[in-house]
């Protein structure tokens, strides 16, 4: 049973737009695997298990890591396994980092977005995790120093399942918009998003102007 | 598990209203709600875009526990006096909507969201770049 918010069409002056940030954040969107078919998040979190919960996801810009993760945290707390989730983004999330990882309780899993963030405070982090026994599971687009759990990759095929699987756009966006958004953004599938967003945003401003 | 269906008629039939003006919505809920946990009715302006989102919550009302025992909760009013800012506004990187949101709790930590978007003021649609011009 999801406990992610099912939700009913929304009324909006003009069509609201499939690909704004509400509807593609990580969380939202399932992760998908490089058939653009759903992930089996029950075997990756089992994998997990047996890399003594100490992972990494790795993977190029846009590629679905943050996806993955907070599909994996949305597991857990169906589970009943607690997590701490941490996005990196200044060096104050790392303070809160590590403050959270040295109270993170030994069954607790400490969930960071953003990894190569951390910079020279990872080894610290996670002589913190190994110390107090939690689980340690990161993204990251470099390599890191954990056991990587999964590699994620883009294509095009993602791409196309992804724009399926969001709020229909009504037949504004068309494959080959697809195509040249993924072309254009070198693979990155939330830049190939966001272009799309673009794309859609200038069509019913120009269909509404014709009409 | 079928998702309930909720539908919410506003006292404007058209949905829009000006900035400081009363809103009435009545709302009815159909389809499954048994096993249900709390209630909440919100309305809130949230931001939609490119980019972060944020929100603002105007009007929040939970009905939990015995209180919900004592309500018929299948249908009800929420009524609020809106506010001068922000308006409801068609932007091509960020849009800024008013709604009407109500949230069913069930048993196991399942929830439905349901929203119903109505507008504050009149602003129009932003305009593409170089469009209207001469």
């Amino acid at each position: 049973m999801s406990s992610r918010p099912a939700e009913e069409k929304v009324i909006t002056r003009l069509p609201f737009n499939p690909f704004a940030t509400r509807y593609i954040r990580a969380g939202r969107i399932e992760p998908l695997n490089e058939n653009g078919v759903p992930c089996n998040i029950e075997e990756i979190f089992k994998r997990f298990q047996s890399l003594s919960r100490y992972a990494a996801i790795e993977g190029p810009h846009g590629s679905g890591k943050s996806t993955l993760l907070a599909a994996i945290v949305e597991h857990c707390k169906q589970e009943k396994i607690f997590t701490k989730a941490f996005v990196i983004r200044s060096f104050g999330d790392v303070l809160q980092l590590i403050y959270g990882t040295a109270f993170a309780s030994r069954k607790a899993i400490v969930c960071v977005d953003g990894w190569e963030r951390v910079g020279y405070f990872s080894g610290v982090v996670m002589a913190i995790a190994r110390f107090r026994r939690c689980g340690l599971l990161v993204t990251s687009h470099k390599t890191t120093r954990l056991s990587q759990l999964m590699q994620c990759r883009s294509n095009q095929q993602i791409l196309n399942a992804v724009v399926g699987c969001l709020p229909s756009h009504g037949g504004i966006i068309q494959e080959d918009d697809c195509e040249d958004a993924f072309r254009k953004s070198s693979g990155n599938l939330r830049e190939a998003l966001l272009d799309l967003y673009d794309r859609f945003e200038r069509r019913i401003r120009t269909a509404k102007a014709d009409a | 598990m079928s998702d309930p269906t909720i539908t919410v008629v506003f006292d404007q039939p058209s949905r829009e209203y000006a900035p400081r003006m009363p809103m009435s919505a009545h709302y009815a809920m159909t389809g499954v709600i048994e096993n249900l946990r709390a209630v909440e009715q919100s309305v809130l302006w949230y931001t939609e875009g490119k980019g972060e989102e944020d929100l603002g919550v105007h009007f929040f009302q939970r009905l939990a526990g015995s209180e919900l025992l004592k309500t018929d909760v299948s249908h009800g009013v929420v009524t609020v006096v809106l506010p001068a800012s922000p308006l409801s506004y068609e932007g091509l990187i960020v849009k800024i909507r008013w709604c009407v949101r109500v949230r069913l709790f069930f048993a196991g930590g399942r929830d439905f969201v349901s929203e119903h978007v109505f507008d504050v003021g009149h602003v129009p649609p932003a305009r593409l770049p170089g469009e209207g011009r001469t």
